[in-house]
């Protein structure tokens, strides 16, 4: 166990492993939705409010407009899922930029770089995303823009600190004393040692995201165009006396995902941490 | 202290399993000793020989998968194992206390160091609070710090190393304890205050007809303090005796060598050096630091306030100071990792003091470090083969030279090629600092600069590495600058020393001279801390 | 530093953000694509050409950004901000009203999350060793409950106390219409308050329980816990001052940055359970476009969260000595 390799130490959790094969199932489900599905999520194509598991061909029901449900599951992991991905790397590439420009020029510009992810991390995220969606319109973009400009104090945080930290360790100072050029120590010293901690981040930023794509959809903000869990949710909301089902699947759908991308990250941190020698400290 | 002492602590065939999957099976193997009244028993070992585990079983506070599988442990006569837990605690820090390794983790930073002891006093049933206050006060002046009434407020991250570790005392001492337990507690000082916390130990031995039982794996200390002896080897018992009879004639090998490992002599005498250009100079060097204070305000400290220094080819030249004397911050300069304020440098008589880095990195490769922690540096994610070719291919060599370069070092360092594939974490100390050397040959040095790199190593590796580091010198005439905070590793290794306090080189010189006739106080006083073991420094050939 | 000098570095700190809160607040509807008056009108008032003509000199969009900015800055100090056409009110006067709701909300849910999620946190590390499945239950729990979206979650609580169980109400703060005073008006109010502010509690009470034990567990390994056992204090004091105090102070700099979440998700809250807060008087000006109302709401909320995280640092400082001490070398 000691010599394996990070992949071996992933998937020998059971709890990240069932994550990661949730997540690429539902992943295989949301691109071939459009093959799976008779027709698009918004067609009215029965009766409504039909109960799960009591028609042939509509086995999840119907909503209260006669919208299969399932279609609406699947459709609405193409939302999530690609909010969630889009997001991410927005929130990456902001994240990686900023904080790797304070780690290395210090400073003022890193006094100030950071007084301003604090004060994004302050504010009321969630509604901070709502005014700008809404005052730009929603929109696919709009969300994921919204998204990464909440997010992305976090991962510059862990990137500036990494670097900091990082830049000082003595393997990177040995590889400048051997001559070796900034690039390809930035490129083979540092980021190597800093990739575990920011998958980590990441993952947490990726639940992140979709949580918030669907409470912005649930307050009538998503993607007009998109069926997304969070609108389902909300249409539901006028028949909890008669339907509650309607709310509980979207609602699973949501958690399930949201605990997939939460295990698989929980599992990549253990994964990536270094092995240490048995009875290191007597 | 006369053998007629009762016996105070009476361990019988004492053996503590470690859980499996490790590479021991035992922590100790049978192990048997006593301590009188009085006495001060001094355990040795290394790293892995149990002797830690050994302090801890003592007191019932192994961590958790470790148990006791086999033993008696009598306390005054009583067998401790009948004891249940709460009159275990009421033993603990009354009867028997103990002082650790690293003050500084041992306070709680958020308690002032009044509230901690006082909160001994107030577990162990002193109710009445003005006389617990008291009793503090009391203490800290008895463990000779200053102005006890003011520091009962302090906080730890306030004080000092040394002063941290006087409170640890104070706190252990509350109660007047039979028996003191000692776990390395001067290990993580200064060689100066290790003296005073030696001194401030005996004298409370003293005045208090307190034992202790001394853990530590430093011979030197040894000598200081110890009545009687007991050697260690992982876990298993090498020999005991009085502190005469093991220090004067061992009876084991492992003993001699753990002995002949703190001495100052070289083991080969050093060859003559044949005069000729230096391969590395500095003039008046300067570095300053300036730190960011709140919103505006710096705070400027100088470490290095004008230092000269030259390396001849083929000599070693140790530079000796203690922490905050700017010897790393010199060595860092050296190497060109930093860039110096004032002053010149010179490789082989080339002024590279102010050459931008890209066009430094050709001729790195004349100067290289070795660091000073093996766990540190090393790239975790990076196999040993990587990292040795690291340095000939940032040196414009080509892949199947960079590798064949790999092999012919890790061979030079004493290390199989199956190395190569491996990663760090499957290496020991020892080895990864081998590795270290080896990266460093990597590129054909002429000049070593070793930062402290022996200072993380038991006793018997660092005599290896040492070892290794004057042959490769001799086989590939390499020039060394061997930078150390431990005066007698500086003596046995260089042909001259220069002693460096504050940032300034204070005095500098051939070794012999040097010890034995020093001029600048300093020199004096470090060589009077050292003189722990002044016999052992007068043996050189 | 002396607390004088780190009290006044703070305050300084939150004095900026709260500016920052105005630029940004200033700049979102500049910068947005359309004509910031048309914005502002909102969808009820853009038609009103009389309307948009007053906003337009008023908001001075003729003028120079800087001092649009300067104008915007002064009127919010004078606590002007802005006229909800649809409402036919001033916005302050619109928040102000609603303001105690969600304080009352925000603030039971605060008190709930932390106590309970603090306490179990430190439960669950505190029963690694002798009762694993302890820990193991309330981990678990508190990663459902994480994942859980709240709004949902206030949902499903309504299908379960109020249409199943018809235990508790699911609609505003009161009954309405119905005159009742004293204990029965209070109780009434309790009643209302149940719900909302467990739905809100569950997400930072699983965000509580998650931190707390990782601080405690981290505490767990000091080595000045071993000292204290060494020294033979009692179990219970080595766990309260020794190892909870020191993990209490990632947990409460922790509670200062996610006041501004438990905003947000009071929002979530007050739209699902028809609370007249804030959040609610936002959701409705949201389907509306009724910007003034939106951007006073953003602003309000924030400022109460930078002074909320003012307190916090505060009680940081108060916990460890360390922090803005100047011989501190962490």
């Amino acid at each position: 166990m000691r010599d394996s390799s990070v992949w071996q130490r992933f998937i020998g959790q059971p709890a990240a492993l069932i994550g990661a094969l949730f997540l690429l199932l539902l992943g295989l489900l949301a691109v071939t939705a459009p093959w799976l599905c008779q027709g698009s999520p918004w067609e009215m194509n029965t009766t409504p409010m039909l109960a799960p598991f009591t028609q042939a061909g509509h086995w999840l029901g119907s909503d209260m407009l006669g919208r299969d449900l399932a279609t609406g599951l699947l459709y609405g992991a193409r939302v999530s899922l690609s909010v969630g991905v889009l997001a991410t790397l927005a929130t990456l590439l902001t994240g990686l930029l900023v904080g790797a420009l304070a780690g290395y020029f210090g400073g003022w510009l890193d006094a100030v770089l950071m007084r301003v992810a604090e004060f994004f991390q302050i504010i009321p995220q969630l509604v901070l995303a709502v005014i700008l969606v809404a005052v730009l319109e929603p929109s696919l973009g709009t969300i994921v823009l919204a998204i990464a400009l909440v997010a992305w104090p976090a991962v510059a945080r862990l990137v500036r600190s990494e670097f900091l930290s990082l830049r000082q360790r003595e393997f990177v100072q040995a590889a400048r004393v051997l001559g070796q050029a900034p690039l390809a120590i930035v490129f083979r010293q540092i980021l190597p040692n800093a990739l575990a901690p920011l998958l980590v981040t990441l993952s947490f930023v990726m639940a992140t995201a979709i949580l918030t794509e669907a409470a912005l959809a649930f307050l009538g903000l998503g993607d007009p165009d998109a069926m997304s869990w969070g609108y389902m949710i909300n249409a539901s909301r006028g028949m909890l006396r008669d339907a509650w089902w309607m709310s509980l699947m979207p609602g699973l759908a949501i958690l399930f995902c949201v605990l997939a991308v939460n295990r698989v990250g929980e599992g990549l941190r253990i994964a990536f941490e270094p092995a240490r020698r048995p009875g290191d400290s007597t | 202290m006369s053998a007629a002492q009762p016996i105070l602590l009476d361990v019988e065939h004492l053996r503590i399993a470690l859980p499996s999957g490790g590479d021991r099976s035992h922590a100790l193997h049978d192990l048997s000793l006593h301590v009188r009244e009085g006495e001060c028993l001094c355990v040795v070992g290394e790293s892995g020989s149990g002797k830690s585990m050994l302090a801890k079983a003592l007191l019932r506070l192994l961590p958790a998968p470790l148990k006791i599988e086999h033993g008696t442990l009598r306390w005054r006569g009583e067998d401790l194992a009948n004891l249940d837990e709460p009159a275990m605690r009421a033993l603990r820090g009354r009867d028997i206390s103990m002082v650790f390794q690293e003050p500084m983790s041992a306070l709680n930073p958020l308690l002032s160091v009044g509230r901690q002891i006082d909160e001994t006093l107030q577990a162990h049933g002193v109710k009445d609070r003005a006389q617990r206050r008291a009793r503090v006060v009391e203490l800290l002046g008895y463990v000779g710090l200053p102005d006890p009434e003011r520091l009962y407020h302090a906080y730890p991250f306030e004080l000092s190393g040394g002063q941290r570790q006087r409170v640890v005392i104070a706190m252990a001492l509350a109660f007047a304890p039979k028996l003191l337990i000692a776990d390395e507690p001067t290990s993580a000082l200064d060689v100066t205050t290790q003296r005073q916390i030696l001194d401030l130990l005996r004298r409370i031995q003293r005045e208090q007809g307190m034992a202790m039982l001394f853990i530590t794996h430093d011979f030197a200390v040894v000598e200081a303090i110890a009545d009687r002896v007991l050697v260690l080897q992982k876990g298993h018992y090498v020999e005991a005796g009085t502190a005469a009879q093991v220090l004067g004639a061992p009876q084991q090998d492992y003993t001699r060598q753990l002995i002949a490992a703190v001495s100052a002599a070289p083991d080969h005498p050093r060859p003559t050096l044949a005069p000729g250009k230096p391969v590395l100079q500095a003039q008046q060097l300067e570095k300053h630091f300036s730190r960011r204070l709140g919103w505006w305000g710096r705070r400027t400290t100088r470490a290095l306030a004008g230092v000269d220094l030259q390396l001849a080819e083929g000599e070693t030249l140790g530079i000796v100071g203690e922490s905050g004397s700017g010897k790393s911050t010199l060595g860092r300069c050296l190497v060109r990792l930093l860039r110096s304020d004032g002053g010149s440098l010179h490789w082989h008589g080339r002024d590279v003091t102010d050459l931008p880095e890209a066009r430094l990195r050709g001729q790195r490769g004349e100067v290289q470090m070795i660091f000073q922690d093996p766990f540190a540096s090393l790239n975790p994610r990076q196999r040993i083969g990587t990292q040795l070719m690291t340095g000939p291919l940032a040196q414009g060599r080509s892949p199947a030279q960079a590798a064949e370069k790999a092999r012919e070092v890790l061979g030079l360092v004493g290390l199989p090629e199956t190395a190569l594939a491996r990663y760090p974490h499957e290496f020991s100390g020892g080895q990864r600092q081998r590795i270290g050397i080896a990266r460093a040959l990597a590129v054909e040095p002429k000049v070593l600069i070793a930062d402290e790199c022996v200072s993380a190593l038991d006793a018997l590796i660092q005599v290896q590495i040492l070892e290794l580091l004057e042959d490769l010198q001799r086989r590939l005439k390499l020039s060394i600058v061997f930078i150390t905070h431990d005066l007698r590793v500086a003596a046995r290794l260089s042909d001259r020393i220069a002693v460096m306090q504050a940032g300034q080189v204070v005095e500098q010189g051939a070794t012999a001279a040097l010890l034995g006739q020093p001029n600048h106080p300093y020199t004096r006083r470090l060589l009077q801390d050292f003189a722990l073991h002044a016999p052992v420094l007068e043996a050189t050939p | 530093m002396s607390g004088v000098w780190f009290l006044g570095a703070r305050l300084g700190r939150a004095l900026l953000m709260i500016l920052g809160v105005l630029v940004l607040s200033f700049l979102l509807v500049r910068l947005a694509p359309g004509d910031p008056a048309q914005l502002m009108a909102g969808e009820a008032g853009v038609d009103d050409a009389q309307y948009i003509a007053k906003l337009r000199s008023e908001m001075g969009l003729d003028q120079p950004l800087p001092q649009q900015l300067l104008h915007y800055l002064g009127q919010v100090a004078h606590l002007d901000l802005g006229y909800s056409y649809r409402n036919q009110a001033p916005v302050w006067d619109l928040l102000s009203e609603r303001l105690p709701a969600t304080l009352s909300l925000m603030g039971s849910a605060f008190v709930i999350s932390s106590l309970f999620g603090v306490a179990l946190g430190a439960l669950a590390a505190l029963s690694r060793q002798r009762r694993r499945w302890l820990d193991g239950l309330i981990s678990n729990g508190a990663l459902l409950l994480y994942g859980t979206p709240p709004f949902w979650l206030a949902m499903l609580l309504i299908v379960l106390f109020s249409v199943k169980l018809d235990w508790l109400p699911a609609f505003g703060m009161q009954t309405v219409a119905a005159d009742l005073s004293g204990f029965a008006w209070l109780g009434d109010r309790l009643r209302h308050l149940v719900l909302p502010c467990l739905s809100l509690s569950f997400l930072f009470l699983a965000l509580y329980v998650h931190l707390t034990r990782a601080a405690t567990l981290e505490a767990l390994q000091q080595e000045h816990v071993y000292t204290a056992r060494a020294k033979g204090l009692a179990p219970s004091r080595i766990v309260f001052a020794h190892v909870l105090r020191n993990a209490l102070l990632p947990v409460v700099t922790f509670a200062g940055l996610q006041l501004g979440q438990l905003a947000s998700g009071a929002l979530l809250i007050e739209v699902v359970y028809s609370w007249p807060g804030i959040g609610r008087l936002m959701y409705d000006a949201l389907s509306q476009r009724d910007y003034s109302v939106l951007l006073g709401g953003f602003l309000l909320i924030s400022v109460l969260v930078v002074g909320f995280n003012l307190l916090t640092d505060l009680a940081c400082r108060l916990i460890d000595p360390r922090i803005g001490a100047e011989g501190a070398a962490r």
